[in-house]
């Protein structure tokens, strides 16, 4: 099971140290995304199995800790996601192409 | 919290996950299939939906099969299904351009705060379409593929250059007597110049009026004045009365158009337009575009407020049709046909991909063809980022098939965009690029702070609760508004639609 940690910096950023193991970098930055018009993000690498996300806020007054939070149930979420669509890409794909299938094309297969 | 490390069923699973989206509702957990098909679950359940542990066969697993969120046999009839659902919903896809908006002027007898077209003066005769142009647009547009033609007179105001909305009316007649199109013609009109002449021969050839009335008489002339500053609500109300009489009732609609000075009034709103005898508004925000723009600080808001009013304006409504008062928010009915029926909705500006260029294209007074008509006000301030050709130079192919088509296509798909991609909303969203170069210079936009986005999903999500969390009073006027129907006669019958909010 993995884990994250978040760290305060003097200079009110935060650090998480994301376990990349479990959360994979497609939902981290998807992730973040999301928070971009409040804060500000560097995503790394932070050594084997574990990227590292420095938030800090675009404004002051910006309550950063409240965005952490946030940002780690996101992350659960956003993961869920990315998993979920691994698992359903090739029904997707199926799915998409039998709707636009041309009607000749789907008349001559059955 | 979700075990994680369980979501994916693979080998031995007891039944396979089918795509879907999910968000988190009000404590709960929204799911929504590819076919437009949801349900909302609580946490728990959706845990064990996505973690292959639902008891078999349970409500919610039934409930889930039913719906083709799961599948625990072969999967070739629920795919069959899906893809016969999402067909449904993308069916506008299928017509091709089938909304014509000719400017025919540029000119306007008014003056209005929040123009976004920047009008010209009555007077400049420069800015007209000549006769020329006009045939050359109708007969462009009689070769889109669409079994459904309409042509929308724009402007400016387009009864000031009558003349060529007669000769496109009767050449795409002649055109018709040999293509057999579904036609239709309408007028985007301030009335406040048309006679019962123009009105008979609007009757004569079934055009259609379509009007601005942004409320009350001293709302209404806060921002829409004549040329030499007089508020125009007199002379629409003059023209309505005279429409409606020689047209009838059914062929004369009218928009608002909100701004700061009827944020909190909308309840106004709907009485004005109620006490007119309209049955419906459509409560429309400002564009960014043209004075719109330029104006800002006088006319506009921010989007929260106009969210905040918009509510409030529903609510009155629903209110209202408690009372057994027949009346619709055009909006709001849309978004709701989305997500309570099969259907899609043909509405321009939330599609996906856009409607611009393949649901609908602009003629300038001067021969450019936009994709829209907001391309067009681009194209008014010399931004021609969106201006597909011109009817003297260019031919259908080259119009409707070229660059600029399709990258307004190809950057309009929801299902590919940053974060639309994932929402659980997408299927009844959309995206405009050219509203998103008006607004954040690029037609992908940055989602976290786009204005549009934070609208429809608040008002999606808003409709969403009452269709869902309203009572069965609420869901009859929810139905009234989807089927046009009286909310008493709604409320007689069981529809299919609204078993699936119950």
């Amino acid at each position: 099971m993995g884990f994250n940690t978040a760290v305060r910096r003097d200079d009110g950023c935060f650090v998480l140290e994301v376990d990349t193991s479990f959360f994979c970098k497609e939902a981290i930055l998807k992730t973040a995304y999301q928070f971009t018009d409040q804060c500000h993000f560097e995503v790394d690498t932070a050594g084997e199995g574990a990227a590292r996300v420095a938030i800090s806020p675009m404004e002051l007054g910006t309550d950063v800790q409240r965005i952490v939070h946030e940002f780690l149930n996101e992350l659960i979420d956003q993961e869920l996601r990315v998993r979920v669509q691994r698992e359903t890409a090739e029904i997707h794909r199926l799915i998409v192409s039998e709707a636009f299938a041309p009607l000749e094309a789907k008349e001559g297969s059955r | 919290m979700i075990m994680l490390q369980q979501v994916c069923s693979g080998a031995g699973a007891r039944y396979k996950l089918l795509p879907f989206r999910f968000m988190r509702f009000d404590a709960r957990t929204l799911v929504v299939n590819q076919g437009g098909q949801f349900l909302v679950l609580s946490n728990d359940e959706f845990d064990r939906y996505v973690s292959g542990t639902l008891e078999i066969p349970g409500e919610v697993f039934l409930d889930l099969k039913a719906k083709h969120f799961l599948a625990d046999g072969k999967i070739d009839l629920p795919v069959d299904i899906l893809a016969t659902e999402y067909r449904t919903k993308k069916s506008f896809l299928r017509a091709f351009t089938s909304l014509h908006m000719l400017v025919l002027t540029v000119r306007c007898n008014q003056k209005c705060k929040y123009c976004q077209v920047a009008c010209a003066k009555a007077d400049a005769r420069r800015y007209d379409m000549q006769p020329g142009t006009a045939k050359k647009a109708v007969e462009l547009i009689f070769e889109s593929p669409s079994s459904d033609i309409k042509i929308e007179f724009q402007g400016g105001e387009p009864f000031l250059n009558f003349d060529v909305m007669r000769a496109v009316v009767e050449r795409a007649e002649e055109l018709n007597r040999t293509n057999t199109k579904r036609l239709e013609f309408v007028a985007c009109t301030n009335l406040t110049l048309v006679t019962r002449d123009h009105l008979k021969y609007c009757q004569d050839h079934g055009i259609t009026i379509s009007t601005s009335l942004d409320g009350p008489e001293e709302l209404h002339n806060r921002c829409r004045s004549m040329e030499n500053g007089e508020g125009s609500y007199r002379h629409v109300m003059r023209g309505i009365e005279m429409a409606r009489d020689v047209l009838g009732p059914e062929y004369v609609a009218a928009l608002m158009t909100a701004t700061r000075f009827s944020l909190g009034r909308f309840s106004d709103v709907v009485d004005e337009y109620l006490a007119n005898g309209f049955r419906s508004v459509f409560f429309r925000s400002l564009n960014p575009y043209g004075w719109a723009v330029s104006r800002r600080c006088e006319v506009g808001y921010s989007i929260g407020d106009f969210i905040r009013s918009y509510k409030e304006g529903v609510d009155y409504i629903i209110g209202l049709n408690l009372k057994g008062e027949s009346f619709i928010e055009d909006y709001a009915s849309i978004i709701l046909a989305r997500i309570l029926t099969p259907f899609g909705t043909g509405f321009v500006d939330l599609q996906s991909p856009t409607g611009a260029g393949i649901q609908c294209a602009i003629y300038d007074y001067d021969g450019n063809v936009y994709v829209s008509d907001e391309g067009r006000m681009l194209g008014r301030r010399g931004d021609k980022t969106f201006m597909m050709g011109n009817v003297h130079q260019d031919d259908y192919r080259t119009l409707f098939s070229g660059d600029v088509i399709r990258q307004a296509v190809e950057s309009s798909c929801v299902e590919c965009l940053p974060q639309c991609s994932d929402c659980a909303f997408n299927l009844w969203c959309g995206a405009d690029p050219v509203r998103n170069y008006a607004t954040q210079g690029r037609v992908v936009v940055h989602k976290p702070s786009d204005d549009y986005c934070r609208k429809n999903m608040e008002i999606i999500r808003y409709l969403f609760d009452k269709a869902l969390n309203g009572g069965e009073q609420v869901q009859d006027a929810v139905w009234s508004w989807i089927t046009r129907r009286p909310i008493e006669e709604v409320s007689s019958f069981e529809y299919g639609g609204k078993q699936c909010v119950n």
